[in-house]
């Protein structure tokens, strides 16, 4: 298949570049989406921070977002946690429709993510960092939290194991007692991603998780990022600079520049479209 | 010897009141970022609550944990309506706002309950405690009140690093956004936080007033007493709120008994500028572990 800029040819492509489609269009179609953005545009006073832009995350695999500085990345990234409502557009997770989504919604919906600035607990410990990621399964109700009652310590125990676990596969169940403030900076991305694990999440927006890393530490982001994908079906959407590692463990791209969407299919698709070498070395293409 | 003893005495038995104080003092700043300067009327609203139903006729205890409870809502309610709706504004708004709080209930006070002293019961004895052939200032109605204080903070302790939602009281309160997208409903915490702060507000305004005179104005001082314990312990720790309680209550009790009752307003001023200018992040800062 030609790789065509702009044109959606990806096998989860469902009826798009309807900014503001109707709510009655979702539903069967898109069933098999973890997450759906449909013709979202997105305004900054005048400014457009996107443009009609559809992604699709299908279940289980990596799907990555690039684009120069400015493209909209972060912006996108916000809208699929519902932080930035678009102005025209659906959100649709699972197939279902999503409308105004609030931040303590996400996990309750099965997303977690991580963000660019780590936003660890500096005066809590990694454990009880992960601990508050993983609370999303916890069900004692204040009452028997505080009156320590046999069910609240069960669980309580339980939670500590799980935790204990995601810190374990992350290789960093050794600072479990530490506080993030004096770890160093590889180490405090992992608990970070470790407390987005913790809460057993279906889909996962990870925010730039390569940022600051070396190469052996971005090998086992990558390595770890698809293992969760195919091994624990997890839906990944990934924005990424480094582009080695988006080639190496994304299933499908999505390119932006100036907030449209200028390309996706799978790596080797995007690397070879005169539209996307256009974009990062600055061509002109007619 | 003697008046050591008892001035220490006398000194711990009030320190502990002003730690408790300073606790729920703490306990609201660092999670909304407010001095609550409405937690003496808070309390006084509540020990008088406690007076109504004594005076009506029922047991002590009844009022004490009446009191508790009522200061459990008023927090909550407080923060609910009156708070929250200021939130997410400069943090000034909040600390004018609770000063306005603190105008409205002392007048409310005033009207429902009365401008007048009145003597509110002990449950225990006010008179010191004879030990071996000398009477301490130590009274039972002091044992009680350590106690009350020393038991009310254990379970605080373990309510935030034990338990769930402790954890996610403490995660609101570092980090809300971060601790929203944990899917925390921070909003809750803080009513949360607000009632508990309260609750332990309560139980400093009712044993303060033990054996002693109550009117609207009453706690007027201790909320004074009380932020300079905090400020003193850091105003961000509990620990150290507990510390600058017990340090400020032992040594406004040496003022007062060495060198004279009248000078303790002025020494826990003294204190409070000295701890400004030399340690303005209290004794206990953890600011240098911040600063990563």
């Amino acid at each position: 298949m030609p790789p065509s800029p702009s044109s959606p040819d990806r096998p989860t492509g469902s009826p798009t570049g309807s900014p503001g489609g109707s709510p009655a269009a979702t539903g069967a179609v898109t069933g098999s989406t973890a997450l759906a953005l449909r013709g979202v545009t997105v305004t900054f006073g005048g400014v457009k921070a996107l443009t009609g832009v559809d992604l699709a995350v299908a279940p289980g695999t990596v799907h990555g977002v690039i684009g120069p500085n400015g493209a909209g990345k972060t912006t996108l990234f916000n809208v699929a946690c519902g932080f930035v409502v678009p102005d025209e557009g659906t959100i649709e997770r699972r197939g279902e429709r999503l409308t105004r989504l609030r931040p303590h919604d996400l996990a309750g919906l099965g997303t977690a993510r991580t963000l660019q600035g780590l936003g660890l607990f500096d005066r809590v410990t990694v454990l009880e960092n992960v601990l508050v990621g993983a609370d999303r399964h916890a069900r004692s109700g204040f009452l028997t939290a505080l009156l320590g009652l046999p069910r609240a310590a069960r669980e309580d125990r339980a939670l500590r194991e799980r935790a204990m676990a995601v810190l374990d596969r992350l290789g960093i169940a050794s600072y479990a007692a530490r506080y993030p403030g004096s770890l160093p900076y590889p180490v405090r991305k992992r608990v970070a991603l470790a407390r987005a694990l913790a809460a057993e999440p279906d889909l996962l927006l990870l925010d730039e998780p390569a940022s600051g890393l070396g190469a052996d530490d971005m090998t086992e982001l990558g390595d770890l990022v698809q293992s969760l994908a195919a091994e624990q079906g997890v839906s990944v959407l990934l924005v990424e600079h480094h582009m080695d590692l988006v080639m190496r463990v994304c299933d499908e791209i999505t390119v932006l520049d100036f907030g449209r969407r200028i390309a996706s299919g799978t790596p080797a698709q995007v690397r070879d479209d005169p539209a996307v070498l256009a974009a990062y070395l600055g061509e002109q293409v007619g | 010897m003697q008046q050591l003893l008892n001035t220490a005495l006398g000194g711990l038995t009030l320190g502990m009141v002003y730690a408790a104080f300073a606790l729920a003092l703490v306990l609201i700043w660092r999670s909304t970022r407010v001095v609550n300067f409405a937690q003496a009327p808070m309390a006084m609203v509540t020990t008088f609550v406690a007076l109504v139903i004594v005076d009506a006729g029922h047991s002590y205890w009844l009022a004490f944990a009446a009191a508790l409870a009522s200061g459990l809502v008023l927090g909550a309610v407080i923060e609910r309506v009156v708070v929250r709706p200021v939130e997410g504004g400069p943090e000034i708004n909040a600390v004018i706002l609770t000063l306005g709080l603190f105008i409205v209930l002392h007048a409310l006070a005033a009207v429902i309950f009365g401008n007048r002293y009145r003597s509110f019961p002990a449950p225990f004895g006010v008179r010191g405690i004879e030990v071996g052939g000398t009477t301490i200032a130590l009274t039972g109605f002091g044992i009680f009140t350590i106690l009350a204080v020393l038991v009310t903070m254990g379970l605080l302790l373990l309510l935030f690093q034990r338990t769930d939602i402790g954890l996610r009281m403490r995660a609101s309160a570092f980090n809300p956004e971060v601790a929203r997208l944990l899917g925390v409903r921070v909003g809750r915490m803080l009513t949360l936080g607000w009632a508990l702060a309260s609750v332990v507000g309560s139980l400093a305004g009712l044993l303060i007033a033990g054996g002693s005179l109550v009117h609207p104005g009453y706690m007027d001082s201790v909320v004074v007493y009380g932020f300079v314990a905090a400020v003193l312990g850091g105003l961000d720790s509990p620990f150290g709120a507990v510390v600058g309680g017990l340090l400020l209550g032992l040594a406004l009790s040496f003022v007062s008994g060495y060198v004279g009752s009248q000078l303790v307003a002025l020494a826990a001023l003294v204190i409070l500028m000295l701890v400004l200018v030399l340690r303005p992040g209290g004794l206990f800062a953890q600011t240098a572990a911040r600063r990563v």
